[in-house]
């Protein structure tokens, strides 16, 4: 072969070049997976978790056990720490403030002892998860065990990051993870795309519906009956708590689903005939509208309530700036933790139909509030990464959930009557996100305040079996996945539009067209057709 | 002199260079990259590779004229007039207040003071302006507890722009003066004692000596700010968008991540911002070219 043959000629180059354009450009062997469907497939086991016997049953109501004591010599569940001796890095969020870090935080030393592993956790505040998480995914730097948050294409994202962790938890297969196994069936739904089971869920159900909370000592000082009979007497109560001259707003934030449930709007979808219906069509919305702006304008609700964060509703609650906020059952712990004020007394404020005809209905919470996946990082160390989780979910009456939720007596608890308070000390170690990493079934157990665990149970027998049930919480869209995010945040922004003013009630319809245009439509198809499947 | 004379003659300054050229190649060159995502569906757990193309399906946005996307055109446009017109000449005119004060202690201290805010975080800056002019603030406490009406500025959309814009004057005002005092104290005194011996007041010589040294600074200056006059803030407005609502507080930039980031239509933000960013170069271009044509220096000689 002579020299002049192996030099490219320039035109051989240009096609050369133009080719590998081609190729470049091609959508051939590009695209990630379609997405599934949630039922059907591979699905754990069940073995409930028989250990302790509850003070107060929830079962018959569908509710969680309420228990008046710890359990006392309570069992050593797991024998063997979970961890292998390498770092487990954690992304989660949070709704308590940040703790101290490792090296100052005594709770944490002796967690990572326990564990067998130096844990390692990335909280955000709940509200800004998504937007964490949307940009870790971005970024590429998924932590070994992550919550995953509300980001388009999730099934996709999961197959292409996450470990398919059939292979360890369906069937008997999840057996070897005892407390994992004792997750209810129904919170694995939202783990589960095209049969493939890639999280472990965080369980909650009732506990996570959304009720409203009073200071029945502030309540009483003002000399007003929290036992509201309809919206009228609502109103009224909220007139006769604000005292602006004291800075003293009636609520907290903005009350919209407390609001809806005096007008029974069904929990997001509701079934006619064979097809969905989504709430925001229903017709009462414009009633409700109407209310939130009247509680805005008259100044009943706290002036900061849309420009602050979730936890300034704890503040606020906790400093009787704002007697009343609405919040999810599970967060009484929280507000007695946060109490500032030894004379606080929580009270649960159920609501009553708008006209005063009964009780309204409130919406009962979904059957886990998100999943926990695994990277494919850490694909090499699923068996370990399972039994931490499973070490998290080890369930009320172990020295485990002891140990996770209380810390060390003296150091972190002290113990009254026999129960674990948290000392302040505690109450800021203890919060590495280990509830929103994995947990074990609710239980309801109120240690703070005498009395208060009984009260958590009645209000929850009395509103959570009337309670409306998302017929598709957990199931899968494929529109839902990819759009909802964005549809949801469009609601969310002209919900907010109203209530405060900006915008016109009559400009909810024009929204609700576009939503519906936009994707809702869509959506109802496609859930009807799961929930048709599922049957 | 040949190129190979030169190359041997400089080498050692052309070898110091080579630090600075790479890091300029790894965060400004490099980057330039990631612009193909404009032309897919871009999806961050699938990468670029395996992305889908899309061409120029993501341009339609703006060739269409999307709602949102052209209410955060608005917006941008509306930050830039306000941020150009009340933003950029207030330096200015601080530096010559500060300029013409005599005592050199009282302006160390107010120059110290003014460009104390520019080293906070917009974090904080705005969580500041919270606490005063909030619901809730210090302000609107101590009015209700005195009976007086609450003023409503923090969370009111048409207070917004103002707010928005008090914010950036607070923080970077006193920061910005630094240069122009330093081109100040660079304009030659005999032209001041020149124009007072002609009998010119105060008035005349910051009229006629004072201004046309500054000029070119300021050119400058424009020009650069024309480069980033559709950058109006991602951080500031991003902080306080919830309290406003979308229709005032979109801009451009948040657009790019409430839709791209958040709402996982990475291949038109990227579109837009790659728009944003032709747009920008053209601006600064034809700014450098037009200063050039009026016999000023510009940022560089062309």
């Amino acid at each position: 072969m002579s020299l002049d043959d192996a030099r490219l000629s320039r035109r051989a180059l240009l096609g050369g070049a133009a080719a590998l354009g081609l190729v470049a450009c091609s959508n051939e062997g590009r695209g990630g997976l379609p997405g599934g469907n949630g039922g059907g497939g591979a699905r754990p086991a069940y073995m409930r978790y028989t250990g302790v016997k509850p003070d107060l049953p929830g079962a018959e109501y569908n509710i969680p056990n309420a228990f008046i004591r710890y359990p006392a010599n309570p069992v050593e569940a797991i024998r063997k720490p979970p961890g292998d001796g390498k770092p487990i890095d954690v992304l989660t969020y949070t709704n308590t403030p940040i703790p101290p870090k490792v090296e100052q935080n005594s709770f944490w030393q002796e967690f990572n002892r326990r564990v067998g592993s130096p844990v390692t956790v990335n909280l955000t505040p709940s509200v800004d998860y998504n937007q964490k998480f949307a940009t870790v995914v971005a970024g590429d730097r998924l932590s070994d065990i992550f919550l995953v948050g509300a980001v388009p294409q999730v099934p996709q994202l999961l197959a292409a990051k996450a470990v398919d962790l059939t292979p360890h938890l369906s069937g008997d297969a999840v057996k070897k993870y005892p407390f994992l196994a004792n997750l209810p069936e129904t919170a694995w739904n939202p783990c589960i795309f095209n049969g493939r089971i890639f999280g472990v869920p965080i369980p909650r159900g009732a506990i996570s519906s959304q009720t409203m909370y009073s200071r029945a000592d502030i309540l009483e000082k003002v000399g007003v009956d929290g036992n509201v009979k309809s919206l009228d007497e609502f109103l009224e109560l909220c007139k006769a708590v604000t005292d602006k001259r004291q800075n003293r707003f009636a609520l907290a934030g903005a009350p919209t689903q407390w609001v809806r449930n005096m007008y029974d709007v069904p929990n997001n979808w509701s079934e006619q005939g064979k097809t969905l219906v989504s709430n925001l069509e229903h017709e009462a919305q414009e009633e409700v509208f109407e209310v939130l702006r009247k509680l805005w304008s008259s100044g009943y609700i706290h002036p900061d309530a849309f420009s602050g964060q979730n936890q300034d509703l704890k503040v606020r609650f906790g400093n009787g700036s704002s007697p009343l906020v609405q919040d999810t059952y599970s967060a009484w712990p929280s507000y007695l933790q946060t109490a500032v004020d030894p004379a606080m007394q929580i009270a649960i404020m159920t609501p009553p139909k708008h006209d005063g005809s009964g009780p309204g209905r409130l919406w009962r919470g979904a059957p886990a509030i998100g999943f926990a996946a695994i990277s494919k990082k850490a694909a090499g160390r699923v068996e370990t990464m399972l039994a931490y989780l499973n070490f998290l979910a080890a369930p009320f009456g172990t020295q485990e959930y002891l140990f996770r939720k209380y810390g060390l007596p003296g150091q972190h608890h002290k113990v009254v009557d026999g129960n674990p308070v948290l000392t302040e000390k505690g109450f800021s170690e203890v919060q590495l996100g280990l509830m929103y990493t994995a947990d074990a079934p609710w239980t309801i157990f109120l240690p703070e305040k005498p009395g208060n665990a009984e009260a958590a149970f009645t209000a929850m027998k009395q509103t959570c079996p009337t309670a409306f049930t998302d017929p598709v919480a957990g199931m899968y869209s494929e529109t839902n996945v990819r759009k909802g995010p964005q549809l949801t945040a469009d609601i969310t922004q002209i919900t907010n539009d109203i209530i405060q003013g900006r915008k016109p009630v009559s400009a909810w319809a024009a929204a609700v067209k576009k939503w519906k245009s936009g994707g809702g439509d869509k959506i109802a198809e496609e859930f009807a057709q799961a929930l048709a499947s599922s049957r | 002199m040949s190129l190979f004379t030169r190359l041997r003659r400089d080498y050692p300054v052309l070898l110091l260079a080579i630090p600075g050229l790479l890091i300029i190649f790894a965060f400004h060159y490099f980057p330039l990259w990631g612009n193909v995502i404009a032309f897919q569906d871009y999806q961050p757990y699938l990468g670029v590779g395996k992305s889908l193309w899309t061409y120029l399906g993501n341009f339609s946005t703006i060739v269409d004229g999307d709602p949102e996307f052209l209410n955060a055109v608005k917006n941008t446009l509306v930050l830039t007039a306000i941020q150009t017109v009340i933003v950029f000449p207030a330096p200015i005119v601080v530096a010559l207040v500060l300029h013409s004060l005599l005592s050199n202690r009282i302006r160390q201290f107010v120059q110290t003071v003014i460009y104390l805010p520019h080293f906070m975080s917009w974090v904080i800056v705005v969580a500041v302006f919270q606490q005063m002019l909030g619901g809730t603030g210090m302000i609107n406490n101590w009015l209700r507890s005195h009976g007086y009406d609450p003023i409503h500025v923090i969370g009111n959309a048409d207070a917004f722009r103002a707010l928005l814009t008090s914010q950036v004057m607070w923080k970077d005002t006193g920061w910005a003066t630094i240069l122009f005092l330093a081109v100040l104290s660079q304009i030659d005194r005999s032209l001041y004692e020149a124009s007072a011996v002609d009998g010119a007041s105060r008035w005349k010589q910051t009229w006629h000596v004072t201004l046309p040294g500054m000029k070119p600074i300021i050119i400058l200056l424009l020009i650069l700010k024309l480069g980033d006059s559709l950058t109006v803030g991602f951080e500031q407005i991003i902080l306080q968008q919830s309290a406003v609502g979308a229709e005032v507080s979109e801009v451009l930039d948040t657009y790019v991540y409430n839709n791209g980031i958040l709402g996982g239509d990475w291949g038109t933000s990227a579109a837009v911002g790659l728009v944003k960013s032709v747009v920008a170069l053209t601006l600064v271009l034809g700014a450098n070219k037009l200063a050039h044509r009026l016999g000023e220096e510009g940022v560089y000689r062309g």
